[in-house]
């Protein structure tokens, strides 16, 4: 019989694994952009819990971050499209709708044949895991080995979504028509 | 805990769910989709190796790495899209 804490975080697992596969599910085969971008949320949320249940809450930290990032791309992409296409929903869509599915035919066998290989490996060769975590001494070298290279990365990021706002962001000082 | 199967198996099936929404939904934002579905199964496989000392805890450094890189490479992608579709 498991212990109470054992059985508690296995639990823990099991939702946050069904959640991060249904958010998948979701938004990778759901038309509509709202319930694709909540698809997401409910992906971004139930990682970080997955990581920090493994331990490693340096990854889940930084996974956080970079998934604030990623769900305001969607969001300004699913009002994009809402803009461009009011009903997405058309008789056209409805009968690609085939093939689409045969076109992430490929995915599902690529899919199937990892699943294989992992099921055919023996993992309980594997030595036990550390009792403590390793995102201690990770982030300790990281904070003092790794740091140029952290702040040059943390540059180049800047620098991109400085870019990206640059471009996205029409800006209002251009005049609209320049032969009138 | 399950163990290193286990973690594997949803990070595989977050892989195929990402390469489902570019498959899909290409025309649409699907290939932003997929991306953040690759990169969240390749950061829970990266994890779970490195947790279960498979691989080094140096591992931890490249798991960063990898999401700097998929995070500008978003970016990159979705300037892409904007400037091909502006609406």
């Amino acid at each position: 019989m498991l212990a109470p804490d054992m059985t508690l975080s296995l639990v823990g697992w099991f939702a946050l694994a069904g959640a991060a596969l249904l958010g998948a599910a979701v938004s990778a085969l759901s038309c509509n952009s709202r319930y694709r971008t909540s698809g997401l949320l409910c992906v971004v949320l139930a990682v970080t819990g997955l990581l920090m249940l493994l331990g490693v809450d340096l990854a889940a930290l930084t996974w956080m971050g970079v998934g604030a990032v990623f769900m305001l791309l969607p969001a300004a992409f699913c009002k994009a499209i809402e803009r461009r296409q009011p009903n997405s929903a058309t008789p056209s869509s409805r009968s690609a709708r085939p093939l689409r599915f045969i076109a992430g035919l490929p995915a599902v066998l690529l899919g199937a044949l990892l699943v294989r290989v992992v099921w055919s490996v023996d993992w309980q060769a594997l030595p036990p895991p550390p009792p403590i975590g390793h995102s201690a001494e990770a982030g300790g070298r990281l904070l003092t080995l790794d740091l140029p290279l952290l702040v040059g990365i943390g540059l180049l990021l800047m620098v991109i979504l400085m870019a990206a706002m640059w471009i996205l962001v029409p800006s209002r000082s251009t005049p609209k028509r320049e032969g009138s | 805990m399950p163990d290193l199967a286990g973690w594997l198996i949803v990070s595989v099936l977050m892989l195929v769910f990402g390469l489902l929404a570019v498959l899909v939904n290409r025309r649409e934002d699907g290939v932003l989709t997929g991306m953040i579905l690759c990169l969240a199964a390749v950061v829970l496989a990266l994890s779970a190796f490195v947790r279960f000392a498979v691989l080094p805890s140096a591992g931890l450094v490249t798991l960063l790495l990898v999401l700097a890189l998929g995070t500008v490479l978003m970016l990159v992608a979705a300037i892409m899209a904007a400037e091909k579709d502006p609406s």
